[in-house]
């Protein structure tokens, strides 16, 4: 093909992209530096706020840990299903995918099902006389880092399998053929092979759960306000559209840095990838 | 060097039944391989053997010491596998090095021996690139150095050459022969290439649906098979059903249903039952039409003829049924000649019947 | 064959029950004959099913939800095949730059871009939410129409295009008779996986509501807030039983294992 035709195939796509995505964010990310402030005077702004630094920070602790948690559940679930014979492989990954393509309000609701003040597990405790009044459970971190890990822990697993299902079978069978234990085989051969997977999965959940909308409004609550709640508070509820561009530009900075920082992590441990 | 002993083997896939009763000695230093058609259970045998795969009944011993029930990673034997199973993510070095660090040796000495065993194989160049890149060649030599370096008890292969192409294999089974006898290490080695088989073992194992069905020497498996399954694999094409009818001029004396009379040599004990006399294609002489009356003669008429390079090979109809039969390149039978065959005494195998 | 571990099959099971249990506790309280969500449910009823039909915003909303999700996946497509086939079957200078751009909108986080959307069209540029709402849609479902085309593409021989037009079919008119009846499957497969991603959107038109627009999750998510009483949980198993409709259908598509990547 002509390179000519190649890029006029490309240009409805660019246009698209480029022209009506690129337009509207850069006047956001424009937005944020105009007016009678100075550069970056809206950032500080932003940090000098107490209740806005505990958002920021809160938000990247429930996405840490939300990972954490992802990749402590999904990695062994991901080693099992790639080692599980056919027919089991593909009843894993599709109960996997299920909850995966379910809408993020039907999932986050599920769990308000199960920790509201009626919900599965207050009423299972009140008839067990554990308790004599339901537990709020709902509308704090906890329940929204139980929701993301809901939310992404299909993803996690997914990009593992992914990877995993690539490594060979012989390779631990030489490791344990040259002496190699098989926990440390698995140590010394799937871990490291699998690791790109692992970032894989990580980002997706990181940044997932970083920017997650449905689940942190509908779990959370007041004292659980995240920068994706806070961006919309701002723009729809108080009007303040500065603050909200400010906020956006960050949640797009911090994205990308997030990406980056992950992506060369992975490739500083492991230089064969 | 020990000697390993597999006695009375079973495995099975799930219920599917692989290998039954399987027997097998590798002695001291011998460099022996088991050739069969795809699926007979070869690779099976050699799991049993370095213990991914459980049997269900029997023994593995190394100089008659049970390794049955001893876990893969504790008996010390090199495994060469078919896909050469490579670490992706180390280099040439950490890949041969591997198994020296599992047994906790002494870096120093760790480099010592991997670098020691890299210029055995040809490979010091090399030593820093990550495995994936290396060619087919490449690999299969440091799949080699791997295995050999932990100076195992036993080395094991699984056609370790089935993925390269045809110069290469007899480059690098000479350079496996090589490092065997220079290391002297008992060998178990798995191919279904005869030829490949033949060159390079002391001793060959033919096996036939998890069933060993002769095991002897190259020389011997080529010219004595020892059963119609044997005799077809190494290449008899043509098999008569014969009659025994006692012994004359030390030779057997046999007769086939059309009244067609064989000698054999005295050499071979019958096998008790009905005969099958086997014979190659090579081995049978092929010419005009003319009787004699000797034994061996058989009459027929060209009804194919194929053209192999250094001669000849004709499908010949006669009333024995349809004998192949190589011919000499000067003057070329045509199709529908009549000729007259004569099997030579002592190139005729005798074989119980099935 | 393998020896199982029991440990790590016990821990799979319990990570499996934490992958499925939430949905069937929602499909059990979705039969509730109570006025508020409780599980288990104390009596049987199936009022909340028929009250997803008495709140005729659920309707009116899911309309929205299917004109926008249809027509922005068929755009998506329209503008991304093209695209995807260009770049699969040429180096050209730039290629990989182009790849990502057509990608980044996965990365632009969804409250981001429904902000920015609604700013600079319909606050700034007087463009109605509608239309607002149909560029979004486009724009988040382009990455996934565009992926999984170049994967079936990828998967697709060149030399079998060469060969048509070798016998003289211009290149255009090779790739409608020749490429795209055999990646017809990755097709259905991208119009279903980019549907339900339009269909479950919830960032993005959260901030694109207009007099009479929104669309169902969003209108989902107001109810939620609202209302304790099961009607979304009944909804839910609507939803659910629609989302194993569509995997029977990807399933046959594309197979199951597209997702294992
Ligand atoms: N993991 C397995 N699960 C079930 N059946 C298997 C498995 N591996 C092999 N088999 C079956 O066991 C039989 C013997 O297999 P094996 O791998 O030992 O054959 P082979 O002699 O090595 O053949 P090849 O020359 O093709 O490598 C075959 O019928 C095969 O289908
Ligand atoms: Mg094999």
């Amino acid at each position: 093909m002509r390179y000519s035709s190649v890029y006029l195939l490309c240009v409805p796509a660019l246009v698209l992209v480029g022209l009506l995505l690129a337009a509207p964010l850069y006047s956001t990310v424009a937005q944020t530096f105009g007016g009678e402030v100075a550069l970056f005077g809206r950032y500080g702004a932003f940090f000098e706020n107490a209740f806005n630094r505990d958002v920021f920070f809160r938000t990247l602790k429930i996405a840490l840990i939300t990972t954490v948690i992802a990749a402590a559940l999904g990695y062994p679930t991901a080693y099992f299903i790639s080692q599980a014979g056919p027919k089991w492989r593909s009843l894993l990954i599709l109960c996997a995918v299920l909850p995966l393509l379910t809408s993020s309000v039907v999932r986050s609701f599920s769990w308000i099902v199960i920790l509201g003040r009626k919900g599965s597990v207050n009423t299972l405790l009140m008839k067990l006389h554990v308790i004599d009044a339901p537990l709020r459970l709902l509308f704090n971190e906890i329940s929204v880092v139980i929701g993301l890990t809901y939310l992404f822990l299909p993803l996690m697993i997914l990009s593992l399998v992914g990877v995993m299902e690539n490594i060979e079978d012989d390779l631990m069978d030489a490791a344990t053929s040259l002496g190699a234990p098989r926990i440390k085989a698995f140590f010394a051969v799937i871990v490291p092979l699998s690791l790109p997977g692992l970032v894989v999965g990580a980002v997706l959940v990181f940044t997932g759960s970083l920017t997650s909308f449905t689940t942190p409004q509908l779990l959370g609550g007041d004292g659980s306000t995240v920068l994706s709640t806070l961006i919309f508070r701002q723009a729809m509820v108080l009007f303040d559209w500065d603050g909200a561009a400010t906020i956006a530009t960050m949640m797009v900075v911090l994205t990308l840095s997030v990406i980056t920082a992950i992506n060369m992590a992975a490739r500083r441990l492991n230089p064969a990838a | 060097m020990p000697t390993l002993e597999l006695r009375k083997i079973c495995a099975s896939y799930g219920d599917n039944r692989i290998l039954t009763d399987l027997d097998l000695e590798v002695a001291d230093g011998d460099f022996v391989s088991l050739l069969g058609e795809s699926g007979c259970g070869k690779t099976t045998t050699l799991r049993v053997v370095a213990g991914f795969l459980r049997a269900d009944s029997g023994g593995v011993l190394l100089d008659g010491e049970d390794y049955t029930r001893r876990p893969p990673n504790r008996r010390g034997f090199g495994y060469v596998f078919q896909s050469y199973a490579l670490f992706p993510h180390l280099n040439v070095f950490d890949n041969v090095a591997f198994g020296l660090r599992q047994r906790k040796v002494a870096r120093e000495e760790v480099r010592r021996r991997v670098d020691e065993m890299l210029e055995v194989v040809g490979l010091a160049a090399l030593r820093d690139r990550l495995s994936k890149s290396l060619s087919g060649g490449q690999k299969q030599r440091v799949a080699l150095a791997r295995a050999l370096v932990i100076k195992p008890d036993l080395l094991l292969f699984d056609e370790p050459l089935s993925n390269l192409d045809a110069k290469l294999r007899v480059k690098m089974r000479v350079e496996i022969r090589r490092l065997q006898q220079e290391f002297k290490i008992t060998t178990l080695y798995v191919t279904h290439d005869q030829e490949e088989c033949f060159s390079i073992s002391d001793k060959v194992t033919v096996m036939n649906d998890g069933v060993i069905e002769q095991f002897d020497r190259p020389e011997h498996i080529f010219s004595q098979p020892a059963s119609p399954f044997v005799a077809r694999f190494v290449g008899f094409e043509n098999f008569f059903q014969l009659r025994h009818q006692g012994m004359s001029d030390g030779r057997h004396q046999l007769v086939a249903a059309d009244g067609t009379k064989f000698e054999a040599p005295d050499r071979q004990t019958i096998p008790g039952g009905r005969l099958l006399g086997a014979v190659r294609p090579e081995a049978i002489a092929l010419g005009p039409a003319a009787r004699t009356g000797q034994a061996g003669e058989i009459a027929g008429s060209i009804a194919f003829r194929t053209y192999l390079g250094r001669g000849y090979q004709y499908i010949v109809q006669t009333a024995l049924g349809d004998l192949t039969v190589n011919g000499e390149d000067q003057q070329p039978f045509a199709t529908g000649d009549t000729v007259t065959l004569r099997v030579p005494p002592d190139r005729m195998v005798l074989l119980g019947d099935a | 064959m393998k020896r199982g571990n029991p440990a790590l099959a016990a821990y799979v099971t319990l990570v499996y029950f934490f992958l499925l249990g939430p949905l069937f506790i929602v499909a059990a309280a979705a039969f509730s004959g109570s006025n508020f969500l409780e599980f288990p449910p104390s009596s049987l009823s199936l009022k909340w099913f028929a009250n997803i039909l008495a709140v005729s915003a659920f309707l009116e909303t899911f309309i929205v939800s299917l004109q926008i999700a249809v027509l922005g996946t068929f755009l998506s497509l329209v503008i991304g095949v093209p695209a995807a086939y260009a770049l699969s079957r040429s180096a050209v200078p730039g290629r990989g730059v182009l790849q990502a751009i057509f990608v980044s909108p996965v990365i632009v986080p969804g409250v981001v871009l429904g902000f920015s959307l609604l700013r600079f069209y319909n606050v700034q540029g007087g463009v109605p939410v509608f239309q607002t709402l149909l560029i979004g849609h486009t724009l988040i479902v382009l990455p996934y129409s565009i992926r999984v085309i170049s994967s079936s593409l990828a998967n697709f021989e060149p030399a079998i295009e060469e060969a048509a037009i070798s016998l003289g079919c211009p290149r255009w008119r090779t790739f409608f008779v020749v490429v795209l009846p055999n990646i017809r499957a990755g097709v259905m497969a991208a119009f279903i996986l980019a549907f339900i991603t339009s269909m479950n959107n919830v960032p993005v038109s959260v901030f694109l509501t207009g007099p009479g627009v929104s669309t169902l999750p969003i209108q989902m998510l107001s109810y939620v807030e609202n209302f304790f009483d099961p009607t979304i949980a009944s909804l839910s198993v609507v939803l659910i039983a629609t989302t194993a409709g569509f995997m029977f259908l990807i399933e046959r598509t594309l197979g199951l294992s597209y997702f294992a990547r």
